[in-house]
């Protein structure tokens, strides 16, 4: 039974490791792929809005755990 | 060439790569534990525990692999594009701050010494089978090859490109065998922190790509988009770096 917690657990952290950066980007995917397309955007900015948005979070992210530390 | 063939060769080129560095990684840390296993306690016992690890992972490949094909292409291009930009991300945000000094790099001398400090501890082997020996090779090799599976099936499958990713992430375990065998000690020389941002920036991109397909929300040049996303995840990347080690140098001032 340890040893299946230990494979969850193992599968979850390959996905997660900061839990706020992984939720700003899932937020950020989830808005760009369903709110996005609703705005006065031009319809080829929306994919590389979406990139851009996960950019500023890794920037941000990486910025304050720097601080923090 | 025309641009649709151009970008298909460069998207398969790109996902042989991807699938080879990710494993390399993956398969140096596997390798790091069985030495560790293999050095105390015998290489029967570790590499019938590798093997072990090895066959389960063939048999989850069998199982899970066939499942996919039955999932409709845009779910499987959003869910898998999740899946990579949320691994990929997290390896390239781990890479930046190794490289930017707020965490440490990843040692495979120190894990070495680590691991065959806790085997001896654990008493020497009885009988015939050594559980602690089988176990130990088996997990490593278990846990360090799923993510080798995640990655091969996920940079592959969205893009039918399952073969060259196959192809590389084989390509990595030979290399790493013979590297192994060759030198008997942790490949501690691999640059492993480079690889990690490499594969990061790669799959990172690859994520982002197939969430916009998947979303049905176009890329300017199609497949080529994909070469623009990886320029612009390793600008981003040498950027946080700069920006990390900016602000610990202004916080110790």
């Amino acid at each position: 039974m340890g040893w299946i917690n230990a494979a969850i657990g193992q599968l979850f952290s390959l996905f997660v490791d900061d839990v706020w950066f992984s939720l700003g980007i899932i937020a950020w995917i989830a808005f760009g792929t369903l709110q996005l397309p609703k705005l006065p955007v031009g319809p080829g900015w929306d994919a590389p809005l979406i990139f851009l948005g996960c950019a500023v979070i890794l920037v941000f992210s990486t910025w304050r755990t720097a601080r923090a530390s | 060439m025309d641009m649709i063939s151009l970008g298909i060769t460069t998207s398969s080129a790109t996902v042989a790569i991807a699938a080879f560095l990710a494993s390399v990684v993956e398969f140096v840390e596997a390798l790091t534990i069985v030495l560790a296993v293999g050095t105390v306690r015998g290489w029967r016992p570790a590499l019938i525990g590798a093997g072990a690890g090895a066959a389960l992972l063939v048999v989850l490949v069998a199982i899970f692999g066939p499942l996919l094909s039955a999932v409709p292409i845009t779910w499987l291009q959003l869910i898998v594009g999740i899946l990579l930009l949320l691994f990929g991300m997290r390896w390239l945000r781990k890479a930046v701050l190794r490289s930017a000094g707020i965490i440490a790099l990843h040692d495979e001398v120190a894990i070495y010494a680590k691991e065959t400090k806790s085997l001896q501890i654990d008493g020497p082997p009885t009988g015939r089978w050594d559980p602690i020996a089988l176990i130990t090779s088996f997990k490593a090799v278990v846990l360090e090859g799923l993510e080798v599976i995640f990655i091969v099936i996920a940079v592959g499958s969205t893009g039918d490109a399952l073969v060259p990713a196959a192809i590389g992430a084989s390509a990595a375990l030979l290399l790493v065998i013979v590297v192994g065998i060759a030198v008997h000690r942790p490949l501690a020389r691999v640059p492993e922190n480079t690889l990690k941002l490499t594969v990061g920036v790669l799959l990172s991109a690859f994520g982002v790509f197939w969430i916009g397909e998947g979303a049905g929300l176009p890329w300017p040049g199609e497949d080529l988009a994909i070469i623009g996303l990886i320029g612009g995840f390793l600008i981003t990347a040498l950027l946080a770096i700069q920006i990390a080690r900016r602000s610990t140098v202004l916080e110790e001032v």
